[in-house]
């Protein structure tokens, strides 16, 4: 996955705000040309990683790598990376092209060449045409998509997404999510999103970084990290969860029925489509007996809140493919957990 | 870490120095004077005081001199009715038309406020507009309309409401009125600022839940207002307090005001240390009130920050 | 219920605005009149105006106060708008309040003892009495107000554009010069112009910190108004009136086309 020296290293970084550290002792390696996120929730200390990274804060303790250079010391404006504000921070006295010339311009590049790389970004996100344009005079997502256009058009190593697609909506994000991919692939720059979102951060990235007070959670792919979270916090945060501790007699049948061996772990975490729901009738008895408390329809999905004979309420996940009878409130039903969806949580 | 920071410092602390220098030498510095003058005494010279400090004091002989101290000047303040009075006057005169300029600011920023946005920042610039010619014009003007052969007096005569002139002018009244009309614009900024800056959708809650509009008005709008009369009041009442121009235009030779009589004997009686006293002790005076003016600026700008 | 608000909101516009610009109208409307007595209309006539153009010692002060003016606005300009960055920016340093109290104070104090705590000053230092003294003067107390002005501004100000300049590789003085200024400039014209009109049309500071060879017009026009009401006194604001309505509007007019 990550071959070769890092792009981006962090040792041993602490930043503290008064008495509380944002991040604390936190180590981390981003490769060069990868799609990354940090992912966690407010005030997990995700944004104060970024800006560290930017060079907006400096950290108390530890050492920033860009490439082989320690940047710790190096002010934001001679750092080989850009960003993308989350509420753009578009120069409002400037129109489009003057603001996505702006960082060549400090370069020194001569002005045939800024407006051949200002139209190429232009074409790259989709704007022709509107250079002339003012920020008022944009819409969010074409706002958007200048600031994109402004911070990718020093071909910076790497590019830095705070929360990109926080103000948009549905459709809006989902169609934007794949074409940040795309320009990511095309240009081969490494891209770090900022994100709390976490179904963004699986879309979009290929390596994860869950963040939780500070400290790093855990890092893998996003399909690492829903199979196999490492602790109960990123088991939570990472997608819908059902967790079962260890020491309620009905749970205990559940795990007993499903393999002996995960019995051993404090905790048990199973995801909700993994868990198999069926009317008493077609069960014949296998599984435990449960009754459906509610549901919510979803489209493509029904989520049934279904009570154990304990009070124990599972979340389970069921596909409306068309050929099953959908549940109702007060139903009589089944539930089974197949051993492979057992999920060990030590902490 | 310091290459970066030793830069930045030096640019920071020049941006810092430059004013902070200058209003060590024009404003601070002075205050320390006006109080060492006020300690010395009155003589018949060029500048009329006796100093008692001067450059080229020694240690040794500061002691000796702050024996010479003399307190003769704010002994005489005190022994004298006319600055007990005029500093009574002042007070009461300054809060009469600090209440009276609040009564007629806030329906004005009211209405204003409830204007349609459109309209408001044009109404807002025509109230404010008048505060751009010359506050002396103004005063002035006052008084070819409030003196007894003025324009007030000959109108009413006229219709036949009154049979003899008001006789407003060059009493505390007329003081008030040109005080109210020259500090409107300071009342009435804060004031519309708090009204402006209530949401709306406020006021549509009280009516919801079945608030009368006076009550909407005396339960919500007054009280979140607070902060604006407050700093409005501030604004009117401590400078009205030191008022020279307006005292001396449209008062008389019985309106007494601290400002005038300041004035009047710095440079007609030629009496320094008993007007710069007089300065100290209507600083004084005003010490309550600027201190509490000094917290309402700090904790906004605390807030902001 | 919504009309009787409407006619009351109408009421409370129509008073307030008569009472602030009845006695100005007044004021215009009796520049015209050709007797001298106030409660005398003698005609429309223009011999008031005439007579002012032909006075040169008038026409001196108004030079002087001009001149006054505008030094003192840019001093007091460029001083108060260093003094915003400070307190917005610098959070917390030693003596703040001392700082932050000194540039709040002038905005309240009484101009008397302003004006006497200069000329101590003046005095204390062996410094004549002239053209830059007032100057001075007026830098000080003006200073306040652009700070003021400016501060408000820069509180408002996104900082994220500046970490957004940084971030494409300006440095602290480029973003400044090229982003934060531009943005914040109407604050420092609002600024300015406000120091001009407050040093234009100050009395009792220029009164204690004059030179003999530098009286300003408000001290003429003061000492002429103590001699009484003049139909010249009229005219002379009414000008002056004209003149602040005329910059006004053009201020106007310009930030309306900026606006478009």
């Amino acid at each position: 996955m990550t071959s070769g020296a890092p792009l981006v290293r962090l040792d041993g970084v602490t930043k503290r705000f008064g008495a509380v550290a944002a991040v604390h002792d936190l180590s981390l390696d981003i490769a060069a040309g990868e799609f990354f996120a940090l992912l966690g929730p407010s005030g997990c200390g995700k944004t104060t990683l970024m800006r560290l990274i930017a060079g907006f804060e400096q950290p108390d303790a530890g050492r920033v790598f860009i490439g082989n250079d320690d940047v710790t010391d190096v002010p934001p404006h001679k750092r080989p990376v850009n960003m993308m504000f989350q509420s753009y921070a578009l120069f409002p006295h400037m129109s489009v092209e003057k603001n996505i010339a702006f960082g060549l311009k400090q370069e020194g590049m001569p002005r045939a060449e800024i407006s051949e790389r200002v139209a190429e970004m232009l074409r790259l996100v989709q704007l022709e045409g509107l250079g002339k344009r003012r920020p008022d005079q944009l819409s969010g997502g074409q706002k958007q998509r200048v600031a994109l256009a402004r911070a990718l058009a020093k071909r910076p190593k790497l590019l830095l997404l705070d929360e990109p697609l926080a103000a948009l909506d549905r459709k809006l994000r989902e169609q934007t999510q794949f074409e940040l991919k795309e320009v990511q692939r095309r240009l081969g720059t490494a891209f770090v999103v900022v994100t709390h979102d976490q179904e963004e951060a699986s879309v979009m990235a290929s390596r994860i970084a869950v963040m939780r007070a500070g400290k790093l959670e855990q890092i893998g792919t996003p399909a690492e990290i829903y199979a196999r979270p490492a602790s109960r916090f990123v088991a939570e945060f990472f997608g819908d969860i059902n967790i079962l501790d260890g020491d309620v007699r009905s749970e205990r049948e559940l795990l007993i029925a499903a393999d002996e061996s995960t019995g051993r772990s404090a905790a048990t975490a199973v995801r909700p489509e993994r868990i198999v729901v069926e009317s008493e009738a077609a069960a014949a008895s296998a599984g435990l007996p449960a009754i459906v408390d509610d549901l919510a329809f979803r489209g493509s999905d029904t989520l049934y809140r279904v009570r154990l004979q304990s009070g124990k309420i599972l979340r389970v996940v069921a596909s409306n493919s068309g050929d099953r009878n959908a549940f109702r409130p007060g139903d009589k039903v089944r539930v089974q957990i197949p051993p492979d969806a057992c999920i060990p949580l030590s902490h | 870490m310091d290459s970066r920071w030793t830069a930045r410092a030096h640019r920071d602390w020049l941006v810092l120095a430059i004013p902070y220098g200058w209003l060590l030498i024009f404003f601070l510095a002075p205050f320390a004077l006006v109080l060492k003058i006020s300690l010395s005494q009155s003589a018949l010279r060029q500048p009329p005081y006796e100093p008692v400090f001067s450059w080229s004091d020694s240690f040794q002989s500061l002691r000796g001199k702050l024996s010479t101290l003399s307190l003769d000047s704010f002994g005489g303040l005190l022994s004298d009715s006319l600055y007990l009075e005029s500093y009574i006057s002042s007070v009461l005169v300054a809060a009469v038309s600090t209440i009276v300029t609040l009564l007629v600011a806030y329906p004005f920023a009211l209405a204003i406020a409830r204007s349609s946005p459109k309209i408001r920042p044009i109404l807002l610039g025509l109230a404010i507009a008048p505060f751009w010619t010359s506050f002396l014009i103004r005063v002035y003007a006052w008084i070819a309309i409030l003196k007894d052969e003025g324009l007030l007096n000959h109108f009413l005569l006229s219709i036949g409401v009154i049979d003899a002139p008001l006789g407003i002018f060059a009493t505390n009244t007329a003081i008030v009125i040109g005080i109210v009309y020259s500090y409107l614009p300071f009342m009435l900024l804060p004031l519309y600022a708090a009204i402006e800056g209530q949401d709306p959708a406020l006021l549509e809650a009280a009516a919801d839940l079945g608030a009368s509009p006076w009550r909407a008005f005396s339960r919500i709008t007054l009280p979140l207002s607070a902060r604006g009369i407050v700093a409005g009041s501030l604004l009117v009442f401590i400078p009205a307090v030191g008022e020279f121009v307006i005292p001396d235009l449209l008062g008389g030779s019985d309106t007494l005001m601290i400002g005038r009589t300041l004035w009047n004997d710095f440079f007609l009686n030629r009496d320094w240390p008993t007007a710069s006293a007089a300065a100290i002790v209507l600083l004084i005076l005003l010490v309550g009130p600027l201190l509490v003016y000094e917290r309402v600026q700090l904790r906004e700008e605390r807030q902001r920050a | 219920m919504r009309a009787g608000a409407s006619i009351a909101r109408t009421g409370a516009l129509a008073a307030g605005f008569a009472f602030l610009y009845g006695p100005i109208l007044l004021l215009v409307i009796y520049s015209f009149n050709a007797s001298r007595l106030v409660t005398v209309w003698g005609g429309v006539s223009t011999r008031w105006y005439a007579a002012l153009l032909q006075d040169a010692q008038l026409i001196a002060r108004v030079r002087i106060s001009l001149l006054v003016a505008m030094f003192s606005a840019l001093i007091a300009t460029f001083n108060g708008t260093l003094a915003a960055i400070a307190l917005v920016r610098f959070g917390r340093f030693r003596t703040r309040t001392l700082f932050a109290g000194a540039i709040y104070a002038p905005l309240v104090m009484p101009e008397v003892i302003l004006g006497l705590s200069l000329l101590l000053l003046f005095v204390a230092l062996g410094i004549e009495r002239g053209f830059w003294t007032i100057v001075a003067a007026h830098a000080t107390f003006t200073m306040c107000f652009v700070t003021v002005i400016v501060q408000s501004r820069l509180v408002n100000f996104d900082r994220a554009l500046e970490e957004a300049a940084m971030d494409l590789g300006a440095g602290p003085v480029r973003t400044f010069t090229a982003i934060t200024l531009p943005l914040i400039r109407p604050a420092i014209v609002a600024g300015f112009l406000l120091a001009f009109t407050l040093s234009l049309d100050d009395l009792v500071i220029a009164s204690f910190t004059a030179g003999p060879g530098s009286t300003t017009l408000p001290m003429r026009v003061y000492s002429q108004v103590r001699l009484g009401v003049s139909p010249e006194i009229n005219a002379i604001s009414t000008l002056m009136l004209a003149v602040v309505g005329i910059v006004l509007l053009s201020v106007a007019a310009l930030s309306r086309r900026r606006a478009q």
